[in-house]
């Protein structure tokens, strides 16, 4: 039963709309929390390679993060399926989520 | 099922399209006003009865004539105190400040205190809170914050659209010239707009919002990010312990040419007093260096630190001195900020903003011209935000020239006076709003605002010379340029509006015949 809703909700995210002239709630939220949260944890980690003090490693991401969620938010509104928009919300985001903590929980 | 590359293209130009109508007025507003904000310095001199004097040269004045009797004054403090040289923000006044005590202002000629007229008279400060919504408190900061993003999000789909459709260079019609004329301003000029939106974005919402992103690099250690950025751009300089012997202090104006030996390209801005009557007592020198530009200005500036009692170098810090993160910031803030810089480089970035402004209007109307197309013919076009970009970016002009009038319209002993000029601006902007709904036909109420607007800016400068009791003569010969220039700025500026005004046509199609290739037939 539930197998077979998640089953039907993976079929609807994974079609590919009918046309592109309509962007969709889907896609509105996915773009702009999505965009958010990924340059977001992108810039927190990019402190934590960036071999310098605070300070100074702090500033190029406060500076650039709003430039990189514009960026972001237009490529995962232009993805082809909404399942796709998802991915490119949550991959980059586990993947940048997990490397932050090991650097706060491996030092 | 379609094919994914046609999708791609639909959505390219869906997103383009709706984000720009959301975030279109908005930009706007941020551009007209950022352009009164860009000349900021020259129109806070004009606004005010009190800045009406012959401007004077920084290393002739006699500094301690003026500064000494309100530093002997025992409630004034001795530490710390700031002096702002005439001709910093082109304010020809020489101020005394202090972080905890009310500015005493000074006409440099004469040596006399000046009544500064204060909260009285800020309309250059209020142009300048009109560019990035600080009328409207954190709402405004946070719609003009997101307004950034989203002008970011398009000139970046926007080169990609470029890229990737095919466009016609060679339109017949006015739909396809105004795309044109969209595309070919941006693709032209997206590389200032982008990195002033940038720093747009940043100043509303990017500085704030970086809460979270500090103390989750700092292990929980910071949560305010000036705490952790703050020693890095503009690193503080250790304590001076006093010695508490009476000392003679050189003269400030001796310090200054001292400075300029040390490096004459330096323009100085300010002096910071440093314990001063001390034996121990320092005198900061910044500036900004325009040989340098992009890398001083906001943060990193130059600084030269003279003893007073000697006036031996202390500590002399160049712009290249600075830390890299300080000149990346500067680097940025440059063109949005143009801290000392001059009227030159002023004027080219106005009009770039201007041309900006326009390719702005160029896309609302290539949107609109869309939905009127649909109805040619048959009934006149009647669409809600048509009428209220009609209002909000034509009908700014005429409410901008009002307050300009009513700088020197209202009495400036008035009480609540910036309330009801504030009060009154937006007043006027919405009647232009009831205006344009009520105008069937938007061309007839665009022509309407700008030949209004035309009258209120070319007669308000004849208003400040009644009004002030300086005529043009009169601040010819007592070199006061700067009030003048605006004076006869804004009276080009009505001329403009008023030729634009009468070239409008007065209905769609004639206004179709201004961009169409026939009419050279």
């Amino acid at each position: 039963m539930l197998n077979s809703k998640l089953k039907s909700i993976y079929k609807n995210l994974s079609l590919p709309e009918n046309n592109g002239k309509k962007i969709g709630l889907f896609r509105i939220i996915c773009s702009i929390f999505g965009g958010l949260l990924v340059s977001y944890l992108f810039m927190t980690l990019l402190t934590f390679l960036t071999p310098a003090p605070l300070g100074e490693s702090l500033v190029v991401p406060i500076y650039l993060y709003t430039l990189l969620w514009a960026i972001l938010s237009f490529w995962i509104a232009l993805s082809h399926t909404k399942l796709i928009a998802l991915k490119r919300v949550f991959i980059p985001s586990l993947i940048c989520a997990i490397a932050i903590l090991f650097f706060i929980l491996g030092s | 099922m379609e094919n994914p590359s046609k999708l791609f293209k639909q959505r390219l130009q869906r997103i383009h399209t709706s984000v720009g109508i959301s975030a279109s007025l908005f930009m706007y507003i941020c551009v007209f006003f950022g352009i009164f904000a860009i000349f900021l310095p020259y129109i806070q001199t004009w606004e005010k009865p009190s800045r009406h004097f012959e401007s004077a040269n920084i290393k002739d004045i006699n500094y301690s004539k003026m500064i000494d009797p309100v530093i002997s004054d025992p409630t004034f403090p001795t530490n710390n105190i700031i002096i702002e040289l005439p001709g910093y923000f082109s304010d020809p006044a020489l101020k005394v400040n202090h972080m905890f005590v009310e500015p005493v202002v000074f006409n440099p000629k004469t040596m006399e205190r000046v009544d500064d007229e204060g909260v009285n008279s800020q309309l250059a400060r209020f142009l300048n809170h009109m560019h990035y919504g600080r009328p409207f408190m954190s709402v405004g900061y946070f719609v003009f914050g997101l307004v950034a993003v989203a002008v970011m999000l398009l000139i970046i789909g926007g080169l990609i659209q470029v890229y990737y459709l095919k466009y016609n260079n060679n339109p017949k019609n006015h739909q396809g010239k105004f795309s044109k004329y969209h595309r070919k301003v941006f693709m032209w000029l997206f590389a200032p707009f982008v990195i002033v939106t940038l720093t747009g974005a940043y100043m509303n919402i990017g500085y704030s919002g970086s809460t979270l992103m500090t103390y989750i690099s700092s292990k929980g250690e910071v949560s305010n990010t000036w705490q952790a950025v703050g020693p890095v751009l503009k690193p503080q300089r250790a304590f001076v312990q006093t010695n508490n012997e009476q000392a003679s202090m050189l003269p400030i104006s001796d310090l200054i040419k001292k400075a300029e030996n040390i490096n004459p390209n330096i323009n100085f801005e300010k002096i910071k007093l440093i314990n001063w009557k001390d034996s121990s007592a320092q005198v900061e020198l910044t500036g900004y260096n325009p040989n340098f530009p992009f890398l001083n200005g906001v943060y990193n500036n130059p600084l030269i630190v003279l003893s007073a009692v000697d006036g031996s170098l202390i500590e002399y810090k160049k712009v290249l001195d600075g830390n890299w993160t300080s000149m990346f910031a500067d680097t940025l803030y440059f063109l949005h900020l143009l801290f000392g810089v001059d009227i030159f480089v002023r004027t080219i970035i106005a009009i770039i903003m201007a041309i900006c402004g326009v390719a702005i209007g160029f896309g609302v109307m290539f949107y609109l011209e869309k939905k009127a197309k649909k109805f040619d013919g048959k009934i006149p076009l009647y669409h809600w935000f048509g009428k209220l970009s009609l209002a909000v970016m034509i009908g700014v002009i005429p409410a901008t020239g009002f307050i300009f009038l009513l700088q020197w319209l209202l009495p400036f002993d008035m009480q609540d006076r910036m309330f009801w000029q504030k009060g009154l601006f937006f007043i006027a902007w919405l009647s232009t709003l009831t205006w344009a709904f009520y105008r069937v036909c938007s061309f007839k109420a665009a022509k309407e605002f700008f030949i209004l607007g035309a009258i209120l800016f070319m007669i308000t400068p004849l208003v400040h010379f009644y009004i002030s009791g300086f005529s043009p003569i009169e601040l010819f010969t007592n070199n006061m340029f700067i009030i003048l220039n605006v004076d006869i700025t804004l009276f080009i500026f009505g001329l403009l509006l008023l030729f634009i005004g009468l070239k409008i046509p007065k209905n769609r199609e004639n206004f179709k015949l201004l961009f169409s290739k026939k009419k050279d037939k």
